[in-house]
This record gives structure tokens, sequence and C-alpha cells, in this order.
């Protein structure tokens, strides 16, 4: 149970620097409007 | 001016604008707006910047952001999935015409380095605009190039008077050792000796005309001819005044890069055209080269 539940966390970790990684990638791209960005600057600042 | 060529150009140019090029976006086209009106609309489209408008947007960052906060496997799953989907769009949106930019950027690159580093247009005093250009030579030459254009204009027919125009050199000691600035000034609705609008009843038009008129005509308003074909023209620029905007002044050919001046039809405008990119030699004033280009096309 233990274990399962380490693994479990392991994975999610694994997910979430993936997904930063993506999201960084796109966010950084010049074209992506200013009011997507901003959604995620936002969450980020009153974080 | 060709329409196609000039979109197939404007493709080129927005294919180089990706990724490396594009994060100054925003000021890159605005600065070509004002010396290549209607750019960023061509531009825009080929990037289909609607379709990532509509697809990024607020309410699809906010499901992304509310995916991120739930945190399970699946929602993260689901996370990178869209984002890896929106990557997809905003890369695929230029990544088509990428190969015919990367050669325009080439071309572009080399025409750019041997003859000038810069071209910005900005406000200036009293409501005149600037064109700025870097020109990699000497200051005494482009002093005595620039004291010739001047007195040439001020005694020129159908001409804008002598507060509408002047050339000067900038004075920028900031520049790289060998390189200097010289500013082309004038005021956006130009008026000749008689007080009549020469180019156009507003300052868009008026501007656009006189860039015309400075060398971007026989260069069709192109970005990648604008730095090869309209520093080209030797000895175009009548020496005499009376000369300057006359069919007299035929554009003496420079090693064949000016192929003909021939006087418009319907206007009346006399404007020289070039043909091939190649110079050979370097050794004289380039800054006379391109500033000839008002004397090898103008009206009347």
């Amino acid at each position: 149970m233990e274990s399962e539940k380490k693994a479990e966390s392991e994975k999610i970790i694994e997910l979430r620097a993936t997904l930063e990684k993506e999201l960084t990638a796109l966010l950084a791209h010049p074209l992506v409007p200013e009011e997507f960005r901003k959604v995620f600057e936002d969450k980020k600042n009153a974080n | 001016m060709q329409t196609e060529t000039l979109d197939k150009r404007a493709e080129g140019i927005a294919a180089t604008l990706t990724d490396k090029l594009l994060a100054p976006v925003g000021a890159t086209l605005a600065c070509l707006e004002a010396v290549f009106p209607g750019i960023t609309e061509r531009v825009t489209a080929t990037m289909d910047l609607g379709a990532i408008k509509t697809a990024l947007n607020a309410d699809v960052a906010r499901s992304i952001q509310g995916l991120m906060d739930e945190g399970t496997e699946d929602s993260l799953t689901t996370a990178i999935g869209k984002v890896k989907e929106l990557r997809g769009l905003v890369a695929g949106s230029t990544a088509h015409t990428q190969e015919e930019g990367i050669k325009t950027l080439a071309a572009f690159e080399i025409a750019y380095d041997g003859q000038y580093s810069k071209l910005e247009v900005r406000p200036g005093q009293l409501g005149k605009r600037e064109v700025q250009f870097t020109l990699k030579r000497g200051a005494e030459n482009l002093v005595l190039a620039c004291d010739e254009i001047n007195h040439a204009m001020k005694g020129a027919k159908n001409y804008p008077t002598r507060t509408d125009f002047g050339v000067y050199l900038s004075d920028n000691k900031d520049l790289p050792a060998g390189t200097n600035d010289i500013v082309v000034q004038y005021t956006p609705v130009i008026r000749d000796s008689g007080n009549r609008e020469r180019y156009g009843e507003d300052a868009e038009t008026s501007h656009t005309e006189f860039l015309k008129m400075l060398g971007l005509e026989l260069v069709n308003n192109d970005l990648h001819r604008l730095a090869t074909g309209a520093l080209r023209i030797k000895e175009g620029f009548p020496k005499k005044s009376k000369d300057i905007g006359t069919t007299s002044d035929e554009g003496d050919l420079n090693e064949g890069l000016i192929v003909r001046t021939a006087k418009g039809v319907r206007s009346g405008a006399v404007r020289s055209y070039a043909r091939g990119v190649s110079v050979n030699g370097w050794s004289v004033d380039f800054a006379y080269y391109m500033l000839v280009v008002a004397g090898a096309s103008p009206r009347n």
C-alpha cells in the first residue's frame, strides 16, 4: 500500500514536470496571446 | 507594384519571423509597416494568427490550469495532451513556409551586411519623420554626399522645399568603428516649391510615395531588394539641380544594375528600373548611391 502510494506520487511529480516543461515552452512562444499567458502568470503570482 | 510578388515576399518574411526572430515581432512589424504599408496584414495572414488567438484563449488557459490544480494522474495527462496540441498549432503556423523563409533570411543577411546594418523609421522633430540607415563607410564621403544632395535639392524643380527634406549624419558616437548613420529627414506630407502636396493628401500616402521615390519604387517595396537594389544607382543623381526630376536625367547605368529609366504615361513620373542583385566592388560612397535614387525616380 505504501509503495503504491509512493509510486503514484512519483508518477504525479513526473507528470507535473512534463507539463511544466511543455507549458513553459508554449508560453515562451511569441505568438501566444497575452490573455492566455496571463492566466498562468496570475496563478503563479497568487502562489 | 506587383502584388503577387509582394505577397510571396511577405510570405517569405513571415517565415523568417519564426521562433528565432519573433520575440520582438510587434516592434519589427511596426517598423516594417512604416516602410512597407500592408506588410503586417500579409504577415499575420500567413501566420494565421486568428486561429491561434481563437485556440489559445483565456477559457482554454483556465481549463488547463484547472486540470493542473486537480493534480491527478488523469488530469495532468489530459493537460499535457492539450498543451502539446497547442504547441503544435503555434509551431505549425509558420512551419510550412520556413524553408523559403530561411532562404530569404540568408539572402537578406548577405545583402544587409554589406550595406547598412539598420533601417529605422522614427518620429523626428516638429512632426517630421526620419529614416535612418547605418552605413559601413567613412564619414568624409558621407558628409560630402549629404552636402551635395542637400544643395541640389534646394534648387530642384518640383522637389520638396528645403525645410521638408534634409540629409545628414546622425553624429551617433556609439556606432562601431567604420560605420556611420545617415538620416533622411522629411515631412510626412511633402510639399513642392509651389506649396502643393506632391505625394498624397494624407501623411500615410505621402510617406509611402516618398519612400518609393527614395528607391522603393524601383525595388517594388521589397525588403530584400531594398537592401540590395536601392543602393545601386551610382550616377543617376544629376549634378545640376535643374535636371532633377526631368527626363534628361536618365540615370547613368551603374554596372548594368539600373536597366532603364522611363516616364509614366498617366502620372508623368520618372522611374528607374533595376535588374540584378550582384554588386561589383564597394569603392564608392554608399550613401550617395542610396540617396541618388531620389534623383533617379522623381516625378514630372
